[in-house]
């Protein structure tokens, strides 16, 4: 009798648990790595970030330095 | 006034049926009617219908999405290989083309007498050519970043449009960027094909003609930093201006959206 009980709780149990993650499949909750990666990689502030971060750079530095050695020729 | 127990319940048990049949003759002619149960039915049924259609929508969306990122990212990897092995063969080239030229001034820088002005110049003869491929490769990277950051941008148009935004201007301005950075890859190309080589007549005429090419390098390096490749960041920041203007844009695409059409 007891035995039986037992599987009964089992049985519902994994009913509970298939019927949650079913839930949090259809609400979004268990997206793959790719879905996350997708949705956080381009909102506005990140790509704003990004390209404050493009420095096009000056040659000046480069190109100074060979001043000093042109003026001693 | 006693009553028996047997009594009180077949009183019980007789009201009991009374209130049944009494319920159950009203609800059943109420489902004779061929009205407003059955409409109602049927518009639960059509509702769940569409739920369903946009859910499906959504998924395709989404997955489509996911592709497009995919043939993004590959068409950003290509466009880097592809941009870099055009700059080493217009390199070689180039090389090529000055092979002759050069090996005079080699050889002229060696018959100096003077053996520091000698160093000096071998030095900087290398360190000309040095600067114009370290420049062009730095350009060629800050194109292939801009490019990654287009990319991004389009993504992000792509969900606004999904969220029934109008994202045609922003789609504009995408087109305008990729033309800027195709036209700066162009000139960086144009660049990396130039040789600067000082050539001289007489050891008294060696500092005039280094002073001479460093210059002109200097003219060209600014040239290209100021025209071609601020115009592309310019193009990029034009898009990601446009695509600021597009309301909630940072939404990301969701199933919930409200059925426009239920019939």
């Amino acid at each position: 009798m007891n035995t039986s009980k037992t599987w009964l709780w089992i049985i519902i149990a994994i009913g509970a648990l298939a019927l949650i993650v079913w839930a949090a499949g259809q609400y979004g909750f268990l997206a793959s790595k790719t879905d996350q990666s997708l949705l956080d990689s381009d909102v506005i502030a990140d790509i704003s970030n990004d390209l404050n971060s493009v420095d096009i750079g000056t040659p000046s530095e480069d190109l100074k330095q060979m001043d000093a050695d042109i003026n001693s020729l | 006034m006693n009553l028996s127990p047997k009594f009180t319940s077949k009183v019980l048990i007789i009201l009991a049926i009374a209130l049944g049949v009494a319920f159950a003759v009203p609800a059943r002619a109420h489902n004779h009617e061929p009205s407003v149960r059955g409409e109602l039915k049927e518009r639960t049924k059509d509702l769940r219908q569409d739920i369903k259609n946009i859910k499906a929508g959504f998924k395709t969306e989404v997955s489509d999405i996911k592709s497009k990122r995919e043939a993004l990212d590959a068409r950003l990897k290509d466009e880097r290989e592809t941009a870099k092995k055009r700059l080493e063969t217009v390199r070689e080239e180039a090389k090529k083309v000055a092979e002759t030229r050069r090996a005079e001034v080699k050889d002229k820088i060696s018959k100096l007498r003077d053996e520091k002005k000698k160093q000096i110049a071998t030095r900087l003869d290398k360190q000309l050519t040095h600067l114009n491929t370290q420049w062009t490769d730095h350009f060629n990277n800050v194109l292939n970043h801009l490019s990654k950051i287009l990319g991004k941008v389009e993504l992000r148009a792509d969900k606004a449009k999904i969220n029934g935004r109008d994202v045609s201007a922003v789609g504009t301005a995408i087109q305008n960027a990729k033309t800027a950075i195709e036209t700066a890859r162009t000139a960086v190309e144009t660049q990396a094909k130039k040789t600067y080589i000082a050539s001289f007549s007489s050891e008294d005429k060696l500092g005039a003609a280094f002073k001479t090419v460093r210059e002109q390098l200097h003219k060209d390096l600014f040239g290209l930093r100021d025209g071609a490749m601020k115009s592309a960041r310019e193009a990029v920041q034009s898009a990601l201006q446009a695509l600021k203007g597009v309301p909630h844009v940072n939404e990301e695409p969701k199933a919930t959206t409200t059925p426009s059409q239920t019939q």
